[in-house]
């Protein structure tokens, strides 16, 4: 496999491994309809006070290894036409995710009798009603750094979907 | 775990309009329950505890044929059927008659050659004949030439035989424009208005007649047929002659009729789920069709015509005699009438066939079935040109170009 599919597949495990971990289904698409990757999906009522049974979030997914992490937030060039899918109206919410890597492809994937470690981090952008974007090939989004995609986050985005509550730009 | 949704085609997906898919959920056991988005609609099921099902109501969603396609795959599960067929009964929703005869001939589920001709033929005559009355409710059509009639029944196919005795299944499929182009919008306008096309009403008006026939035929009331009463439903002649085709040849048989009907359109509650029609009520059926049919009382005519058939053979003579043919014109309509001829007049007749000449003939005619036929004539004559005129004669051939094209159309 090319380095970046790698990338693909290691960003892919680390979100079905925090999917797995908070009982939800993760689902890989094939065809490319609509810039999504995955589809985290829980079955009934996920919460006590969830009012839909059945409960889904759309992912694209995306990695790096080129990135300059700041206080708050890093950056991201994101293709126009993913940026444009993910900003605009959906029937099931749909996030960006984005796995941080290390430079050095040794440390993507640790590995050892005590565990076994993905580095670095996966983060969480909501686009919906972001701007539009003209004439360009790709658009800079900041991450914000508090946006981690983990296990608790995740269990805390779907309750809010299956409670038909928005997803803003943090939890 | 891969996505499902690879298995649709996305061509028929992105056609299937919100208001179909909020149509077929509502009629399948699905209730909406209230939701915050109203750009979404979202469904559960009663019957059974599965996932609730989200029906986008934006066909500008990024995710429309995704979330589409996802419907498709949830009512298959639930319907315990393919994603595939679900998707056709959105694509290409039909309602399917399903037409079982029962008796010893079809117990093993096969029917003879010459009945299941007869029986096919009639189920022909008869959904001709629904759609016909639908358009124009009359006592008897002389010819079902309507061209919505025609492709209506055109469209409509034999589906696969189910197993046990003979069932028939006759898929007829709504009208096109009424399930791509329709909105949510027309729903909640009119939400007790039935949302029927041509097709919808056809089969509808098909099984409402076959209910009203077998309950007057049980309360012996018939007469209602060839005398209704102010509001009732018009069946025509030639719904009962389809229907009396159909008839099953054993003496202890029945054919049960029931329909069903395609969840993208609203059926009408008061539609007959199923009608039983017992071989005994074949007979008033028959009689009905008979007496529904136009009388042609037998009257003194004298006709001008051509002869355009001899189907004459020797006499003990040894003399040419007997059946000719002759086209005439009454009340502006082409007609055909055969008689029989003695020695003399079947010369003459040959005469005139071979020269293009016109005959007189005084005679009664009258009509059996579809032939007329001329008895006890009294005069069978070669008219000159000259005694009936040019207009007679541009009249007659005007109008036998307009049959011979009407009959080269239909081949």
């Amino acid at each position: 496999m090319f380095c970046n599919d790698i990338k693909a597949e290691l960003s892919y495990a680390y979100v079905h491994a925090i999917a797995a971990k908070v009982g939800c289904e993760c689902m890989r698409t094939v065809v490319d309809r609509d810039s999504i990757d995955v589809a985290i999906k829980a079955h009934g009522l996920y919460s006590a006070t969830s009012t839909i049974k059945g409960v889904q979030i759309d992912l694209q997914l995306k990695a790096t290894s080129a990135f300059e992490m700041r206080e708050h937030d890093f950056s991201f060039e994101l293709p126009v036409k993913n940026y444009n899918d993910l900003r605009g109206k959906r029937g099931q919410p749909a996030l960006l995710v984005v796995l941080t890597m290390p430079e050095d492809e040794q440390d993507w994937l640790l590995h050892s009798e005590s565990g076994l470690i993905s580095k670095d981090c996966a983060y969480w952008h909501n686009l919906k009603s972001a701007p539009p974007v003209a004439n360009a090939d790709t658009k800079t989004v900041r991450v914000k750094r508090c946006n981690l995609f983990s296990p608790g986050t995740l269990r805390h985005l779907m309750t809010m979907v299956s409670k038909e509550e928005e997803l803003g730009d943090v939890l | 775990m891969f996505y499902k949704d690879r298995e649709l085609p996305d061509a028929v997906l992105n056609k299937i309009s919100p208001f179909i898919v909020d149509t077929y959920v509502s009629g399948t056991g699905w209730e909406r329950i209230r939701n915050r988005n109203p750009e979404v609609a979202i469904y559960r099921f009663v019957l059974q505890d599965v996932d609730d099902l989200v029906v986008p109501q934006n066909r500008d969603f990024v995710d429309y044929t995704r979330r589409i396609a996802d419907v498709v795959f949830t009512l298959g599960e639930v319907e315990k059927r393919s994603a595939l067929e679900v998707l056709d009964a959105f694509a290409s929703p039909s309602d399917v008659l399903r037409i079982q005869i029962t008796s010893a001939q079809t117990d093993g589920g096969t029917m003879p050659l010459r009945q299941g001709a007869e029986f096919y033929l009639g189920v022909r005559k008869t959904l001709l004949a629904s759609a016909s009355d639908h358009i124009e409710p009359k006592p008897f059509h002389g010819r079902m030439t309507k061209a919505s009639a025609e492709q209506f029944v055109d469209s409509c196919k034999i589906g696969q035989s189910t197993q046990g005795s003979y069932v028939a299944n006759i898929i007829c499929p709504l009208d096109p424009l009424l399930n791509m182009s329709a909105s949510p919008g027309q729903q909640s306008l009119f939400p007790e208005l039935p949302q029927a096309g041509f097709s919808r009403a056809v089969t509808s008006r098909f099984m409402n007649c076959l209910g009203i026939i077998q309950q007057r035929v049980l309360r012996s009331d018939t007469e209602r047929f060839v005398s209704p009463e102010k509001d009732d439903l018009i069946i025509s002649g030639n719904f009962f002659e389809g229907l009396a085709e159909m008839q099953p040849f054993d003496p202890d048989s029945r054919i049960a009729f029931s329909c069903s009907w395609s969840p993208t359109v609203r059926t009408d509650s008061h539609i007959p789920q199923q009608v039983q029609i017992e071989k005994w009520m074949f007979r008033e059926i028959a009689d009905i069709a008979a007496r529904l049919r136009p009388e042609y009382a037998p009257h003194a005519v004298e006709i001008v015509g051509k002869v355009y058939a001899l189907a004459g053979e020797p006499g003990e003579d040894e003399l040419m005699q007997g059946e000719v043919g002759i086209r005439f014109l009454e009340d502006d309509k082409l007609l055909d009438a055969r008689l029989a001829l003695t020695p003399e007049d079947y010369q003459i007749a040959c005469d005139a066939h071979k020269l293009g000449q016109y005959v007189r003939v005084i005679g009664t005619l009258q009509r059996a079935r579809r032939l007329f036929s001329i008895t006890n004539y009294q005069i069978f004559e070669v008219l000159a040109y000259t005694t009936y005129g040019k207009e007679v004669n541009k009249k007659f051939l005007k109008k036998a170009t307009e049959v011979n094209r009407r009959r080269s159309s239909k081949r």
